[in-house]
């Protein structure tokens, strides 16, 4: 099409005008609306949020399921995790690693109408993301998948959850897969750590038992069916979906997929002390760097303390750069690229409150010695006002980034409800991290983190720390009794 | 009222002008994507989202490993640590006051380092002296420094996923924050761009030290695969570990690092991607007021000219460590958007899964090994595609590797079955949707299309690789999965020598 040569010309005029009538406007903006001159002039808004609450989306169905279900159609997706009461706290003495065995197994090791090949290639076929898996307090199934398949990933599910096979010669596969994975949980330095830790301070407990070649070889079809029938019912289920669906329809999905005929909250975990059996317990692996972490035995929640051991933590060293252990072992000395601390939060058995770093060789008692001066410190003088109101104020300003979405709701609060914590913890959470004060704080770290009571393990060569043991008032030999092992030594401890 | 009227004016103009918003359908989903570039070149991608109350808060900075040569490799990264040491006006109670203090650090560094060179060392007294030094002036520098105070005041602000990382070709400054306090993001990252300060720095490279150690020195794998790398791109740039060779770390100045950051930390060589609770217009706005006046930079980034050369042969690489153990096949493919790379997508989905041929054969079939995979990696410039497996002890590597070969012949031989075809497009599908549902993940992939050419291009990916027609296939695989120019690495157990198991012993004073 011929273009009109004037109305053309016309049209330049004209963006020309705009181009120019932009410009001035943003110049104009410039000067009206000067900067501020440092972030702490920054006039912000109040936010405007509330907590959103779980029980508009709880559901108690007359099957016996607790389900939380919200509808988002933002997406045309479909999430789901539900919780069963189990864990490999409860695998039996001899059969360590027969839960995740089973968790495993049931996604890979068939179903009553579909052998375990062509439920793989079912899953896959339909681009299902569905996932079991287990750790010491909990047996999650959690699934996602595109909202037109839901029937689909509803037949496929009642087959994994109820209808599981575990196909021997997969089981076969799996244990073998199994024995391939403990031949190399020693192979880097941070896992021995977490592993010899956990045997450290739990000495003797469930909490501390590893899956072993002798372990996995023992476990049998009928063990993982048997857990499976234990484990996976309905009354032992929180189930957490949101999704592109109608409400009134997944009801009745679930009311479907659920058997009305499963037993209530029988799975009791073991009863556990965090018992430190050494003062110091080194691995011996020779490599350039020491990894230590150090810790006491802390509480089982809920517990009268843990705000205060929270906020105090967050001073500490879980506050990443700015806590005090990061700007002093970090930041200032240049001696680890991590360190931190940890108030474990547990529901199940005590946890404990540790600070864990690594560093080269030679820097290892300049490291420890820092780090437990800023203990010292923080125990004698407690937190500063200032800080003491940063740390609580990071703790509740993170609060709306817990609950993004639908899914973030339902899941949130199944969880919750897993735990047996109220409904309104999370309502609640703002006004019980306000009321912390700084006293509060410097208590909780005098009761828990005194250094006399500290465990520590730690992953390194033994000849360099012998070589480089003491420096600044810390010597290695203040950490005794000392006992000293291979990897391979570790999961014959107790 | 003549206030708002203004305003809307302002908006009006700058969305007219300065930005090209295009609400964007991607077949099922409405992705609102608002994309506007400054007039010092900076671009802007705005994905408003009124259902969280949170906003994912991304600066990206379009430099990386690959932009840098010999001697200077690492300084991106080196540089992604020192921009939370402050600026002028921010980490600091006196800036002219720590001035010369950094200049007597500089110097006596430079002593240290001529002295660590000419020694071959790095731990004798003179270079103690030195270090003594260099630490009595810093704490001189620290009755100024406001420590870590970027950190803090994100990190007082409610902020989550607070961090900062580099790649290959983009560094990125990222934290989701409250949507009352995006402003707190516009003030720290405009002051960073404008004004950085290269504080406590031979402390920092102390750190980056500390991290090189624990990423590659002492984990196995880390270690293997910086060395393949390496040896798979022999020319293009790519073959720089992100981290740096340890010789350079420790040669690293202020001076180079300065260099570096004039160079590429400019407007026009970045991106911010804003995802989540926030308005476009008045993004678009406050981004303009903090960052507009910027300038330029003044030379464009250096264009990095080396290719990799076509492969004339086999290379092969072995390591024994203590380490499961695997092989990973690895094969030169085109640069980003070549249409092979979307067909080469279908062949990973081919090769990939538990349904996969590769699974099928090799874990389920033969019980050689704990898990396989294979993956296709657009790059900008070279790319390549990568078969991994994961072998069982007793697995013989040279069997699995001849059973992949045979993979990859049948591949080259025949197309994708129809279920293939169809399971590869569901999966396409569920990944683009997938992706969508994290604010931060959105930004990452939006930020990662516009450096390879549009944040469109996105959109459209999943489209492209869908509509790939079976009988291409075999073509790319014949001309691209070459095993006559591949490179092979095999990570294999140490063996059970005298030495090693001496290793693993005590020492004789701590049994």
């Amino acid at each position: 099409m011929k273009r009109h040569p004037f109305t053309m010309k016309k049209a330049y005029t004209l963006f020309t005008i705009l181009v120019l009538a932009a410009l001035s406007a943003v110049a104009a903006d410039r000067r009206a609306f000067p900067l501020p001159a440092h972030p702490s002039r920054i006039q912000f808004n109040k936010l405007k949020w509330t907590v959103p609450l779980g029980s508009p989306c709880r559901v108690s169905l007359a099957n016996g399921l607790r389900a939380y279900v919200a509808v988002d159609s933002q997406l045309p997706l479909v999430q789901i995790s539900a919780y069963f009461r189990y864990g490999t706290l409860c695998d039996p003495a001899g059969k360590e690693g027969l839960c995740a065995l089973t968790a495993r197994l049931m996604l890979t090791g068939g179903t009553r109408e579909y052998n375990a090949d062509t439920l793989d290639a079912l899953i896959d076929l339909y681009a299902m993301n569905f996932n079991v898996s287990a750790s010491e307090d909990l047996l999650q199934f959690s699934a996602s998948f595109l909202a037109d398949y839901l029937d689909t990933a509803f037949s496929v599910m009642q087959q994994v959850l109820f209808q599981t096979r575990f196909d021997s010669v997969k089981l076969d596969k799996e244990k073998q897969i199994s024995l391939e994975t403990i031949r190399h949980r020693f192979d880097n330095p941070v896992p021995t750590l977490d592993i010899a830790y956990q045997k450290s301070m739990y000495s003797g407990s469930p909490a501390a038992r590893l899956p072993t070649e002798k372990s996995i070889t023992r476990i049998g079809r009928n063990d993982c069916a048997g857990l499976h029938r234990r484990a996976i019912t309905t009354g032992n289920c929180i189930f957490a979906i949101a999704g592109a669906f109608n409400r009134a329809a997944m009801l009745e999905r679930l009311e479907k997929l659920f058997p009305a005929s499963g037993a209530a909250n029988d799975t009791t975990f073991p009863k556990i002390d965090a018992m430190p059996a050494l003062k110091c317990l080194v691995v011996h692996k020779p490599i350039s760097q020491v990894y230590v972490r150090f810790g006491v035995p802390l509480f089982k929640r809920p517990h009268a303390d843990y705000y205060a051991a929270s906020v105090a933590n967050l001073i500490l060293g879980g506050g990443g750069f700015s806590s005090r252990l990061g700007t002093k072992v970090r930041s200032d000395a240049g001696l680890t690229y991590s360190i931190y601390s940890s108030a474990e939060s547990n529901y199940t058995y005590p946890g404990t409150w540790y600070i864990e770093f690594f560093t080269k060789n030679e820097s290892f008692p300049l490291a420890m010695s820092l780090a437990l001066k800023v203990i010292d410190s923080l125990r004698a003088h407690g937190p500063d006002a200032e800080e003491c109101a940063n740390a609580k104020a990071s703790l509740i300003d993170e609060m709306p980034s817990m609950f993004r979405s639908p899914f973030d709701i339902v899941s949130t609060y199944a969880w919750n409800e897993y735990y047996g914590r109220s409904p309104e913890h999370y309502s609640k959470y703002p006004d019980s991290i306000r009321a912390i004060t700084g006293k509060a704080v410097k208590q909780a770290v005098a009761k828990y983190l005194d250094p006399a009571l500290f465990s520590c393990t730690i992953v390194g060569d033994t000849s360099a720390l012998s070589r480089y043991g003491t420096a600044d008032g810390f010597s290695l030999e203040k950490l005794s009794p000392r006992r000293t092992i291979t990897p391979d030594s570790i999961a014959a401890l107790p | 009222m003549a206030e708002n009227f203004v305003m809307k004016a302002v908006i009006f103009a700058l969305a007219s002008f300065f930005s090209l918003s295009l609400p964007v359908f991607a077949s099922e989903i409405k992705l609102p994507v608002h994309y506007s570039v400054l007039k010092n070149g900076l671009r802007v991608i705005v994905v408003p989202d009124t259902d969280v109350a949170v906003v994912s808060c991304r600066l990206y900075y379009f430099v990386g490993s690959m932009f840098e040569s010999a001697g200077h490799t690492g300084l991106s990264h080196m540089y992604e640590h020192m921009m939370f040491k402050g600026t002028k006006k921010l980490g600091t109670s006196n800036y002219p006051a720590e001035v010369p203090l950094m200049a007597a650090i500089d110097s006596l560094d430079r002593l240290l380092s001529l002295h660590e060179q000419s020694m071959d060392s790095v731990g004798d007294s003179i270079a103690g002296k030195y270090r003594k030094q260099i630490a009595a002036v810093l704490d001189k520098q620290r009755e100024y420094i406001k420590k870590d105070e970027i950190w803090e005041f994100y990190q007082n602000s409610g902020a989550t996923n607070l961090n900062a990382w580099t790649a290959d070709d983009m560094t990125a400054y990222i934290v989701t924050l409250p949507k009352n306090k995006v402003e707190l993001f516009y003030w720290i990252e405009s002051d960073r761009m404008r004004n950085p300060v290269l504080r406590e720095f031979t402390s920092e490279r102390d750190v980056i030290m500390e991290e090189r150690r624990m990423r590659y020195d002492n984990r196995p794998l880390g270690r293997y695969w910086e060395r393949l790398n390496s040896l798979f791109y022999i020319a293009d740039p790519y073959r720089n570990p992100t981290i740096g060779w340890e010789s350079d770390i420790r040669a690293f100045t202020r001076a180079k690092l300065e260099q570096h950051i004039h160079r590429y930390y400019t407007p026009d060589n970045a991106l911010i991607v804003l995802v989540g609770a926030i308005d476009s217009c008045q993004a678009e706005k406050d981004i303009d007021r903090y960052f507009g006046a910027i300038p330029r930079s003044p030379v464009p980034p250096e264009e990095i000219v080396t290719r990799e050369p076509a492969p004339a042969g086999e290379t092969r690489f072995t390591i024994y460590d203590d380490a499961a153990p695997r092989i990973d096949l690895l094969f030169h493919t085109p640069g980003y958007p070549d249409e092979t790379l979307y067909k080469l997508d279908v062949v990973e989905g081919i090769f990939s899964g538990r349904s996969g041929r590769l699974y099928r054969r090799l874990v389920d079939k033969e019980r050689l090994c704990t898990n396989i995979g294979a993956s296709n990696n657009p790059r900008l410039r070279d790319s390549y595609f990568q078969i991994w497996a994961e072998l069982k002890g007793d697995a013989d590597p040279a069997k699995v590797e001849r059973i992949i070969r045979e993979e990859i012949s049948k591949a080259a031989a025949a197309p994708p079955t129809a279920a293939e075809m169809r399971r590869i497009t569901n999966g396409i599908r569920m990944a683009f949707v997938s992706g969508l549902k994290s604010l931060e993940g959105l930004s990452d992939q939006l930020a990662w299309f516009e450096r390879l050419r549009s944040w469109k291009d996105m959109l459209t990916y999943p489209d492209r690789i869908a509509a790939v027609k079976p009988g291409e296939v075999p073509a790319a695989v014949k001309q691209f999965l070459d095993p006559g120019r591949m490179t092979i690495g095999l990570l294999l157990q140490q063996a059970d020598t005298a030495a090693a198991k001496q290793g693993k012993r005590l020492p004789p004073d701590t049994r």
